[in-house]
């Protein structure tokens, strides 16, 4: 991550605000103690504040959803409509700045309709792997695939930087299931107990689903109140139908950006749960999510060929 | 002060196990957790604190702060039955002994009291300060993220304590009696009475650990809280944040709850669960007005609440300067940037 990246992303983000391509740059910068925080910048002198280095973990896409950071006018399904013939057309519209993995769940979010992509600029950044606050490379970083180190250049509209080299550094990754295996060739009972033992220390701090970028919903199911369909209180089996019905409702849609498991503060190896839903998604329907804008999840499809009897 | 051996003091643990529940940290994963002790295991997953050179740069904190065990995620009140309503009346009757809590925290307690043990005092939370013999760790390498000292705490502070011990090398430790409680406990450990060296000894150690804790942060005014109460400010800093619990779920001070019914066939029971202010359900109405309905007005909540609105009502803040809040934040969101910023303003 050189020097020359940041200054060329600065302005790269300083041209798109002072053209009003978009009245948003949504990238990393810097805290007053140093360190990398998500960054939100409206005016094109605020560019300098751009930052990228191994600390930039966060999957910036989260905030496209978000409207509190958005503001009235942004990237959603209606935004811009009524406008569309006035120069208030551009008002909203968003740059974010992404890495290979994060860009998988901009991908998602296309195909489920909740950005509109004309509205957006993707800024894609070569990434080499990010580290947690220790400095520890991330373990989705340590099992990234090669293809995932460079943004892929069709899905974004700028990349900002110098290709990362596939062979350098990191393990090149095998793209096999190895630790979901693992746990399944467990015993019912030893893998019960196994994450009951994670789903115990649960805060119910709803960091995995508020980091998400997946989780989008206006209302979500663990904040409607009347019914309140799960308890609030932390326990065992309250815990583990959050977990539960969170990995049901990724299913076909997590992109293993794993903030899910950065997030967490008691360590729950939340990527295990959503990948283990992956791999039942691609061997049951060949489909890998977060690769192609236009391919719907296997979840949210139905064919009058299915050999299913169910759907006759 | 005396000097105790990490052997003696293991003995009376051990010793505690048979008539006491223990809570100490224990380990998983690379990360320490306050947690019960399981009995059949005895002191196999208790992590001794380490002094001296094998000692690694940074004290290992734990995750979770000692919080819990006095006011716990969930605390059944009561429950109802056909036959009518049975209160929980039998709070923790179980004599604890509670190891190595870190002076931070031994320090929120003394600011939960107020909350817990004032004008109406709290069964269940009485009963577990009372039957808990907290037996407290000083700090001799404080983290980044530790800023007791500009709270009135520092890594050897005392309050909130019964006993204090600060590891020295060859797995051993300086033993301070801080109430009467502790008192008794140190009679029963044998040991050299401290002397003169020792003190010396201890004088350096908290020295280096003060020093340790590099920032320094000056606390706003309540006055100059209430003056930002319509800044724009509150907007800014919130846009980042996630929403999560996390800051208020490991704080140590933190003791906002939330009383639920849960009904089970023809048996209801009322709850109390732990809440956070940054969550939309916090303070929605019945209405469905919600007085907090956005990011701003909850981070300002959290903020005012600590530093204003419990001064006002208990005369001290409820911010003990641990760090947890800052270290778990998945958006590295930093309370102390936040309070100084708002009394730079």
């Amino acid at each position: 991550m050189v020097t020359g990246t940041i200054a060329a992303l600065q302005k790269t983000a300083a041209d798109l605000l002072v053209k009003k391509t978009v009245d948003l740059v949504i990238g990393y910068g810097q805290s007053p103690l140093g360190d990398i925080v998500p960054l939100f910048i409206r005016k094109a002198e605020e560019a300098e504040r751009l930052q990228w280095n191994r600390h930039c973990t966060y999957n910036l896409v989260r905030y496209l959803t978000d409207r509190e950071v958005i503001g009235p006018a942004g990237v959603g399904p209606e935004d811009g409509k009524a406008d569309a013939q006035s120069k208030n057309a551009a008002a909203g519209k968003v740059a974010v700045v992404v890495k290979g993995c994060d860009l998988k769940s901009l991908v998602v979010l296309q195909s489920e309709s909740q950005v509109r992509r004309d509205r957006l600029t993707v800024i894609g950044l070569p990434c080499p792997g990010v580290t947690d606050k220790g400095g520890r490379l991330l373990a989705k970083c340590e099992s990234c695939p090669t293809e995932l180190y460079n943004p892929r250049e069709g899905l974004c509209d700028l990349v900002v930087g110098a290709p990362v080299d596939e062979t350098g550094g990191r393990p090149v990754r095998d793209g096999s299931f190895q630790e979901i295996e693992e746990i399944d060739a467990l015993e019912a009972t030893e893998r019960r107990e196994l994450w009951d033992r994670y789903f115990s220390r649960c805060l119910r701090c709803y960091a995995c689903r508020n980091v998400c970028p997946l989780c989008y919903c206006k209302e979500c199911v663990f904040d409607q109140h009347d019914p309140r369909w799960v308890s609030p209180a932390a326990g065992v089996a309250t815990n583990r139908a959050f977990h539960l019905i969170r990995a049901y409702h990724l299913a076909g849609r997590c992109v293993d950006c794993g903030e899910c498991e950065r997030a967490c503060p008691v360590g729950i190896p939340l990527r295990r749960i959503n990948r283990k839903v992956a791999k039942v998604v691609e061997e049951s329907f060949h489909f890998q999510a977060g690769l192609d804008p236009e391919a719907k999840s296997p979840l949210v499809l139905f064919s009058s060929e299915d050999p299913e009897e169910f759907i006759e | 002060m005396r000097i105790v051996e990490q052997k003696v003091l293991a003995k009376l643990v051990q010793c505690c196990l048979a008539d006491s529940e223990i809570i100490a940290p224990v380990e998983s994963e690379g990360r320490l957790y306050f947690q019960l002790l399981d009995p059949e295991q005895g002191l196999v997953e208790l992590v001794w604190p380490e002094a001296g050179d094998s000692a690694p740069p940074e004290d290992p904190l734990t995750v979770n702060s000692i919080k819990e065990f006095f006011f716990p995620r969930r605390q059944e009140l009561y429950e109802q039955r056909p036959e009518g309503i049975i209160p929980r009346t039998a709070p923790i009757e179980q004599k604890r002994l509670l190891l190595f809590a870190r002076p931070c925290e031994t320090r929120a307690l003394t600011i939960l009291d107020r909350v817990f043990l004032g004008e109406t005092q709290d069964d269940f939370y009485k009963s577990a300060r009372q039957n808990t013999t907290v037996v407290g760790l000083h700090c001799l390498r404080p983290d980044r993220y530790c800023f007791c000292t500009s709270l009135g705490g520092g890594p050897f502070g005392t309050e909130g304590m019964d006993l204090s011990l600060t590891p020295i090398a060859g797995e051993r430790f300086l033993v301070t009696p801080v109430s009467e409680k502790g008192e008794a406990l140190l009679a029963s450990l044998a040991g050299q009475e401290a002397g003169e060296a020792e003190q010396k000894a201890l004088e350096i150690l908290r020295n280096n650990a003060e020093a340790a804790i590099r920032r320094r942060i000056q606390l706003p005014e309540p006055k100059t809280m209430a003056e930002h109460f319509t800044s724009e400010y509150w907007k800014e800093v919130s846009r980042a944040c996630i929403a999560c619990g996390i800051c208020s779920y490991l704080c140590p001070t933190c003791h906002c709850f939330d009383i639920v019914d849960e009904a089970v066939n023809a048996q209801g029971r009322r709850v109390r669960n732990w809440d956070s202010c940054q969550y939309p359900l916090f303070t929605l109405h019945a209405s469905g007005h919600n007085p907090r309905p956005s990011g701003k007005e909850r981070m300002r909540q959290r903020m005012m609440h600590k530093f204003r609105y419990f001064v006002e009502n208990f005369g001290e803040v409820a911010c003990v300067g641990c760090g947890r809040c800052v270290r778990e934040c998945p958006v590295n969101l930093d309370i102390r940037a936040v309070i100084e910023a708002i009394r730079t303003s």
